[in-house]
């Protein structure tokens, strides 16, 4: 338990002097926020994934979601920056709560009903009909200037906090009640674990994360479009992120992160469609060849990480 | 009113014969081995890239040409067989693992696809068939529709004589039922499976080579809306269930007809509202058994 505490402090540690040191060394800022947003994304769909089984395709419906939640709050209701991304995390809540009877479907139905959802969502904010709150198609503008740093606090605080959400989860007895019943739902219900009220505890919280990232998403890059928010990427991306590192782990999320996004901005920027590539070879060898993830094969030789 | 409703129908029925053909292969690879192929609709892209290349430099005929590209997609099925889907059929959770997988699969296509043809949204001369528009109460109705829906209802009944009167059918349709109890009776389950793999990525193949015709132009940027199409196609017509595909497909493409001419705005969202309502209604598809936990 103390082994653990200590790596996760070390872990923090390294990610914000590694992030303070590359913004003073002159890294593109909004990079760094990508990253940082590809992180929580990551850490999310983690805690559906990792603890309760739910493979949240459609996680980017959410992101929108609290994106175009921050946008209208702030362009109609002229609300402030934190207002507008707390009005997010609660338009993500309201996402999962509308999306709670897909928990009945399993495994991959789950998965592609959800992305049905995230298209749907995207297609209704898309809709010319709707021009008056959300611009349509054509994008919506914050007219926002300055509160650059903002968005950087903002987003290292909500990683924060889902790491040590996703910590508590494996040291506490409801997170390890969830796993068992991940395992095993039926023994886990007659050993008396109220299995359905902790799926939808995590499945609503994975959806507040969503929310709140895409709200913290929309104030940093202040001027985007449906197809940008909605994109399925922000389910995918951060998906096979969490996959690579391994599931069900703290550290996990963030090592896949921070390698496939290094990747990507080595690579990727310049050279899409060879990233895009390169990047279908690692989902389909990963999958096939490390289940456990770049976590669990470090746990098979010995090294326990939280 | 009731003309534009008749005729939205009778575009729809044959927008939906295709979407069946679209269908078919999902539920063929589904059905045999459980794999959710999330690659279906960059297939399809790539079937009409090749049909285009087809036309392009050796002027052959798209209908001609269809034998062409299922040959071809066959092979590039059983090749992909052995490192891709005998791993997965033989991890805890195939259905699951083979979404991502596909997935995968799908980004290496759609990459390629457009590093090969760029981001060009491509459709194949119509005049090389033809041109010919009928009039239906005053509203024309492109005759190549009409091929199309010819050339799909053929083809899925032609799979439904392989599925249903050969004996590797017949080896198929058990494996489908249940795949142990298949190979107990002596059936040959890898070989089958190849087989069967094989000829669902030449089966997704075969609607590219008319999707410029019917539904939209060729470019991986759709590959995705034809893989939920073909999901919503089987999904409503139970997975698996080859019969079920026919009705699903008339089912989606009547509802795409009748939106499109009376709520245009919405007719992006048919399908997506559609397979969301059969998955929380009736998860097991219109003729499903409840045997599949969905």
């Amino acid at each position: 338990m103390h082994n653990r505490y200590s790596q996760l402090l070390a872990l923090v540690i390294t990610l914000v002097a590694l992030i303070f040191l590359s913004l003073w060394g002159g890294l593109n800022q909004l990079l760094i926020l990508n990253f940082l947003i590809f992180s929580i994304l990551a850490v999310g769909i983690n805690l559906s994934y990792g603890f309760i089984n739910y493979v949240p395709f459609g996680y980017a419906g959410i992101f929108g979601i609290g994106a175009y939640a921050l946008g209208i709050s702030i362009t109609l209701m002229h609300v402030s920056s934190i207002v507008g991304v707390l009005i997010g995390g609660v338009a993500g809540m309201i996402c999962g709560l509308i999306l709670l009877p897909l928990l009945r479907l399993k495994g991959a139905y789950f998965a592609v009903a959800t992305l049905a959802a995230a298209e749907l969502l995207h297609k209704i904010v898309a809709n010319p009909i709707l021009a008056e709150w959300t611009q349509g198609p054509y994008g919506l503008d914050l007219h926002l200037t300055g509160h650059s740093s903002l968005g950087l606090y903002l987003s290292l605080f909500l990683l924060l906090g889902g790491v040590i959400f996703t910590v508590f989860l494996r040291t506490s007895i409801f997170g390890r009640s969830l796993l068992a019943a991940k395992d095993n739902p039926l023994s886990a219900q007659a050993a008396g674990i109220p299995v359905y009220g902790g799926r939808m505890i995590i499945w609503l919280v994975s959806s507040v994360i969503a929310g709140l990232a895409g709200a913290i998403y929309a104030l940093n890059v202040k001027f985007f479009y449906p197809d940008t928010v909605f994109d399925l990427s922000f389910s995918l991306f951060p998906l096979i992120f969490a996959i690579l590192g391994g599931v069900g782990t703290a550290i996990g999320p963030l090592v896949g992160t921070l390698l496939l996004y290094g990747l990507y901005t080595l690579i990727g920027l310049k050279m899409p469609d060879v990233f895009q590539m390169l990047f279908g070879f690692v989902v389909i060898i990963v999958m096939l060849s490390l289940p456990g993830g770049l976590v669990g094969w470090a746990r098979k030789r010995g090294i326990d990480l939280v | 009113m009731v003309h534009l409703a008749l005729y939205a129908t009778i575009a729809g029925l044959l927008l939906g014969i295709y979407f069946a053909l679209l269908g078919l292969s999902v539920t063929l690879i589904f059905g045999v081995m459980r794999i959710v192929n999330l690659t279906h609709g960059a297939l399809v892209v790539f079937g009409g890239y090749m049909a285009m290349v087809l036309l392009d430099r050796l002027q052959i005929n798209p209908l001609v040409g269809m034998p062409l590209v299922f040959i071809a997609f066959v092979i590039l099925g059983l090749i992909l067989y052995y490192p891709i889907v005998v791993p997965i059929s033989r991890s805890y959770d195939p259905e699951f693992i083979s979404l991502v997988v596909f997935y995968g699969v799908m980004e290496v296509l759609d990459s390629i696809g457009r590093l090969a043809f760029g981001a060009t949204h491509y459709s194949l001369k119509r005049e090389i068939i033809t041109d010919a528009v009928l009039p239906v109460w005053g509203m024309p109705l492109p005759v190549l529709w009409l091929y199309v829906g010819g050339i799909s209802l053929a083809i899925i009944l032609l799979f439904f004589v392989y599925l249903y009167k050969s004996e590797t059918g017949y080896a198929t349709r058990a494996i489908m039922s249940n795949r142990d109890e298949a190979r107990s009776v002596g059936i040959n389950v890898e070989r089958i499976s190849a087989l069967n793999f094989g000829i669902g990525i030449g089966l997704a193949a075969i609607p590219g080579c008319l999707l410029s015709y019917i539904y939209g132009p060729i470019s991986v940027d759709s590959s995705l809306t034809l893989t939920i199409i073909a999901f919503v196609v089987v999904i409503i017509g139970t997975l698996g269930s080859p019969l079920g595909v026919l009705l699903g497909g008339l089912i989606s493409g009547v509802a795409l007809g009748v939106t499109q001419v009376f709520a245009p705005s919405f007719a992006s969202v048919v399908g997506d509202a559609l397979l969301l309502i059969v998955l929380l209604i009736r998860p097991q598809g219109l003729f499903g058994r409840l045997q599949r936990n969905a």
